[in-house]
């Protein structure tokens, strides 16, 4: 009877439909035996691959799908390696032909959908998405995933590969979205993890597309085109992955905030946020960083409180250099991620080293102490390093005297309880040494800054200091053994450099200094003109990094500038650049600031031979750079006092003053200008403001005794001529400030 | 014994005939007990430089005759020491010993050197296309991406693509290594270290982590842990060892493969004391990094145990949601509005 049944069955054609219902029916209960017997009789493994409907396909896929699963819960009874091995390739091909049967049955449905859409010609332009979501079911979806699973638990990193490769090269279709979406990630994982290096070989696809173009009517179509992008190498093909996963899980994103879809909100935010966490694991080490900022700048839409996506991207920004910006982000990541030590750090440290705004850098110093002492985090020492360290530069930009000494007790204060914490830190000692040097306490400065170097001897910006030191100590030539030495270590320094010029103009006269400045413009050359070619795509104004960029990490700063001047000459740089025919130099400005300060020494240099001809000229390149730096004003004032031109020379100096009104040595000069004017009572009220901002310079109080003496002051003029001995005893050959701020 | 063992290994090689080199590469990495050897001799190269003449250099130049030969296995055992080399050197020189380890300085520069230059002698230099979604590869088109793949810088990286790409090298040959080329140079061994990390073995890796470890962490005070006391007792600190942020980003691009690869406790342990490190020097680029891999482990922890490389299996949810998902907005929602049809001019008349 049975027989006959299935007999009749045959000539119905009903029972390959019966067999392979009944396999799945029996997988559902859990007879996994009895459902591998039914896919057995109705014969599945040998179907001939050709073209078959909609409905079929879908059914054969399923049962391949089920077949697989099954045969993964039994496993071959006897431990024969064969068996083993046989079985494995078994369960591994049902998975396989399955997964290309549910893409080219997703592709079917596709094509079916859009012919009777266009037949009914009704498009809907509701913003609501139109897809009527066709589904393949977890069987099926499973059997996609599960295939190269088995591959790389069996150890076969390179099948592994190609069948992600194979799957994610099928046209996409509605129903794939999502897996895409999980495929991508995944190839990109294993690629990241398993695959690299040496071991990695890039996907072929042009060619083998070109070879099977009419394949197999059970494979899904794949993408081909006249001009594909084609993966050469690893770096290339994870990035390029890793985009479209990040683009479709930014398609998926739930925008919605209510609480009914806060689930599948917080699916695919985690979906997104593993994509990005990949992207910056690739990215950060080619320093593509900007690339991943895109990608999260991106994310916001859907990432509201969310700290993560929100620090990495203030951690992006601070890293691209965009500093404002970052700074207001970082304190967003502050409000989230309240007990948090790192993000308030991090905005100090933004405002010292690249806002040149010492008071916000300290407050946020603070709130970082406050949080590390009720919540530790291990960054006790660096929160009173970073409060001395506002501080001490509050103190060198502020004039008042009274609230001078209250920051530089603040900030010694401080780093006492940095150094007692963290005995091990070289940078608390340098900036204890730098804060006694300023205070012109030179012998104290000596020993802090000698267990720095012992901490750490190869500390470039302690060597620097320790040069100034000496040179103060009027020990020349121990400073320039100690110049030789280092330069010898750092060939590459600027600022070194600028060092052993002033000290050759000293010691050995302008010739050499000369030959030194030279050298420096060659060495400019060598570290900075390529990157000036490199960059022309750098379109940021020149006015936004004359404050940033000049003290930026990795470059030789010479001269760190207060706040005030830089914002005045950003200014008067915006309006000339309006007005008259100025242009920025292509390319990063950094770099060509850099150069203006190199010609401004040379001019100084040229001034001091007495070669007036030659000192113009070099100002003039200077100008070309940037025309209105006070520092130029102030050179050029330099130049008109050299040719007794003592009215030009006063108005240049008045220039230089109005954009930097705490720049001493205009101060001085234009002291000494209203002196030779005739203008006795101007010149000593010029000279006590620069003895206001310094106390610590000789020239100041030379020119004041100057002055007090033709004013018939004799007494006080003495006063001023013995402080100026006094503080020549501690008087660097340039002022410690020079050496820009260092975090290293 | 561990000296016997070196010895034993030195005389063997150098017993080697040119023919026999290749089964002899092929052979070299099983032998445990050389390479623990190895080790050993570098982990406490001063008392074997005193027991026995030269035996650190000696095993510097034959770990320098490995690297120089043609056997691309022989290249990786050396390269297996790479980073205890790194840290035995650079922590030499932050005590300022750097005179007792001239042997492992030669060799790193000779490495450096080997692979600056190719075979025919040219600046090595390796580079990449950055893809952009606005060109179609193997694996998209750009309108099914939109409007992602159709930003600006999009198109831009397209226009560049092929003009500007992602650069390592090309380096530049050394002479000898200054305080300023140190740390770039020790990065850029460790990029080569790299491209051939998916070939070392297991204990390697170890090995790698728990130098890593030593590097990023030598000098400071670990939370709970004691200052170690010499016997004088006088509390001992030991010096820091600068590091650079390209340094410890290469180092955590051996450590995330470590991590799926290696021991991945270990490795962890080491990416969280990279993590504190970056934090306390303020390097940014260093902390997103670190901030990916802390994060990326811990938003699902639940399901890395049984699978693979961690890699997750995500089915999409089951279609209950469906009902709901018609009134949720997602960035899919906002479509371009078709026009319906042509445009049609009207004519006046």
């Amino acid at each position: 009877m049975r027989l006959f049944e299935i007999h009749t069955g045959f000539e119905a054609g009903v029972a390959l439909d019966a067999h392979l219902l009944l396999g799945k029916l029996h997988y559902a209960t859990g007879h996994f035996e009895e459902s591998l017997r039914h896919f057995m009789e109705a014969d599945l493994q040998s179907l001939t691959e050709k073209p078959l409907p909609s409905r079929s396909l879908k059914i054969v896929a399923e049962s391949y799908a089920v077949k697989g699963l099954s045969l993964e819960k039994v496993p071959p009874s006897s431990t024969s390696k064969y068996k083993h091995v046989e079985w494995e390739e078994q369960m591994v091909r049902s998975f396989e032909l399955a997964g290309d049967l549910t893409l080219l049955y997703l592709q079917e449905q596709d094509k079916l959908l859009q012919q009777n859409s266009t037949n009914t010609g009704t498009g809907t332009y509701s913003p609501q998405p139109t897809v009527p979501s066709i589904h393949m079911g977890p069987i099926l979806e499973t059997a996609l995933q599960r295939a190269p699973l088995l591959h790389i638990l069996g150890g076969r990193l390179p099948a592994a590969v190609n069948r992600y490769r194979n799957m994610l090269q099928a046209v996409e279709s509605s129903g794939t979205h999502s897996l895409r979406l999980t495929l991508t990630r995944q190839l990109a994982e294993v690629l990241l993890r398993g695959y690299t290096g040496t071991k990695y070989t890039p996907p072929n696809g042009d060619t083998k597309s070109k070879k099977t173009a009419s394949p197999s009517p059970w494979k899904p179509q794949a993408y081909v085109g006249p001009n594909l992008f084609i993966p050469r190498n690893e770096c290339e093909e994870i990035i390029l992955l890793l985009l479209i996963s990040d683009a479709m899980a930014g398609r998926e994103a739930v925008l919605s905030q209510s609480p009914e879809f806060k689930e599948a909100r917080i699916r695919a935010l985690s979906n997104a946020t593993a994509v990005y966490d990949l992207l910056t694991i690739v990215l950060a080490r080619w320093n593509q960083i900007s690339l991943l900022h895109e990608s999260l700048e991106r994310a916001l839409k859907f990432s509201y409180e969310e700290p993560h996506i929100w620090f990495q991207r203030a951690l992006c920004l601070e890293n691209m250099g965009q500093y404002g910006l970052a700074l207001t982000v970082t304190k967003e990541v502050a409000r989230m991620l309240n007990t948090k030590v790192m993000p308030c750090l991090l905005a100090a440290k933004i405002c010292f080293q690249h806002l040149n705004d010492a008071y916000e850098g300290i407050e946020w110093s603070e709130m970082a102490l406050q949080r590390e002492l009720s919540n530790p985090q291990g960054l006790l020492s660096r929160c009173y390093l970073y409060i001395g360290i506002g501080n001490h530069y509050a103190a060198v930009t502020t004039h008042l005297k009274n609230n001078k000494l209250t920051y530089n007790n603040a900030a010694m204060e401080a780093l006492n309880k940095a150094q007692q914490v963290d005995p091990n830190d070289h940078l608390i000692e340098y900036y204890i040494a730098m804060i006694c040097s300023c205070r012109g306490q030179i012998l104290e400065a000596m020993t802090h800054i000698k267990s720095a170097l012992k901490l750490c001897p190869e500390h470039a910006p302690s060597l620097h200091l320790m040069i100034l030191l000496l040179t103060a100590q009027k020990q020349y030539a121990e400073a320039s053994a100690l110049l030789h030495s280092s330069l010898s270590d750092f060939p590459d320094s600027l600022d070194l450099h600028y060092v052993k010029a002033h000290l050759e103009l000293q010691v050995q006269g302008g010739d050499a200094a000369l030959l030194t400045a030279k050298n420096m413009l060659i060495l400019w050359k060598v570290l900075h003109e390529e990157q000036t070619l490199a960059d022309v795509g750098d379109n940021k104004s020149v006015f936004q990094l004359y404050t940033s960029e000049m003290s930026d990490k990795d470059s030789s700063s010479i001269h760190a500038h207060s706040l005030a001047a830089s914002k005045v000459e950003q200014a008067l740089s915006e309006v000339a650049s309006s007005l008259s025919t100025f242009t920025p130099k292509p390319g990063p400005q950094r770099a060509w600031l850099l150069q203006l300060q190199i010609w401004l020494l040379l001019a100084e240099l040229y001034l001091s031979m007495d070669q007036i001809t030659s000192a113009a000229a070099c100002i003039q390149e200077a100008t070309n750079i940037y025309p209105l730096s006070h520092h130029i004003m102030y050179t050029r004032g330099l130049v008109h006092e050299k040719k007794n031109e003592f009215i030009e020379a006063r108005q240049c100096f008045q220039n230089a003053i109005s954009i930097n009104p705490s720049h001493v040595k205009s101060l001085q000069h234009l002291g000494l200008m209203y002196h030779y004017l005739g203008n006795q009572r101007m010149a000593e009220k010029t000279l006590r403001d620069a003895a206001r901002i310094d106390p610590y310079s000789p020239t100041t109080w030379f020119n004041l005794g100057k002055v007090l003496e033709s004013l018939g002051d004799h007494t006080r003029a003495s006063d001023c001529m013995a402080t100026a001995l006094q503080v020549e005893t501690v008087n660097p050959i340039l002022p410690y400030t020079s050496i820009s701020i260092t975090f290293e | 014994m561990t000296e016997e063992t070196i010895r034993e290994w030195l005389a063997d090689y150098a017993a080697l005939g040119p023919d026999e080199l290749h089964t002899y590469a092929s052979t070299v990495h099983h032998n445990t007990q050389v390479i623990n050897a190895v080790f050993a001799v570098l982990d406490d190269r001063v008392k074997y430089n005193e027991v026995s003449n030269h035996l650190v250099d000696n095993v510097c130049t034959t770990l320098f005759g490995f690297y120089r030969s043609k056997e691309i296995e022989l290249k990786r055992f050396t390269l297996v020491f790479l980073p205890t080399l790194i840290y035995v050197y650079l922590n030499a020189v932050a005590h300022g010993e750097k005179k007792t380890c001239r042997g492992i300085e030669a060799l790193l520069v000779g490495l450096y050197n080997l692979e600056a230059v190719d075979e025919s002698c040219q600046a090595q230099n390796i580079s990449f296309r950055l893809p952009s979604l606005a060109q179609a590869s193997l694996y998209h088109e750009p309108m099914s991406l939109a409007p992602a793949s159709l930003t600006e810088s999009a198109l831009r990286r397209l226009e560049e693509c092929n003009t500007k790409l992602v650069r390592w090298g090309p380096l530049t040959q050394l002479e000898k290594i200054i305080p300023q080329n140190r740390l770039t140079v020790m990065t850029a061994l460790l990029f080569i270290y790299n491209q051939h990390i998916s070939c070392f073995q297991k204990h390697s890796l170890e090995q790698l982590c728990k130098v890593v470890s030593k590097l990023v962490t030598q000098g400071f005070n670990k939370p709970g842990k004691r200052i170690s006391y010499s016997s004088t007792d006088v509390p001992r600190v030991l010096p820091r060892i600068p590091v650079s942020s390209q340094l410890l980003l290469e180092i955590l691009h051996c450590l995330y493969f470590s991590v799926f690869n290696g021991d991945s406790v270990l490795a962890l342990q080491a990416v969280e004391e990279v993590h504190h490190r970056a934090c306390y020097q303020g390097y940014t680029d260093v902390m997103l990094v670190t901030n990916a891999i802390k994060n990326n482990r811990a938003s699902r922890s639940g399901q890395i145990t049984d699978n693979p490389m961690g890699i997750s299996l995500a089915i999409s949810p089951a279609t209950t949601t469906n009902t709901v998902s018609k009134s949720m907005i997602t960035n899919a929602s906002f479509r371009t509005k078709k026009l319906p049809g042509e445009l049609y001019r009207y004519e006046w008349d």
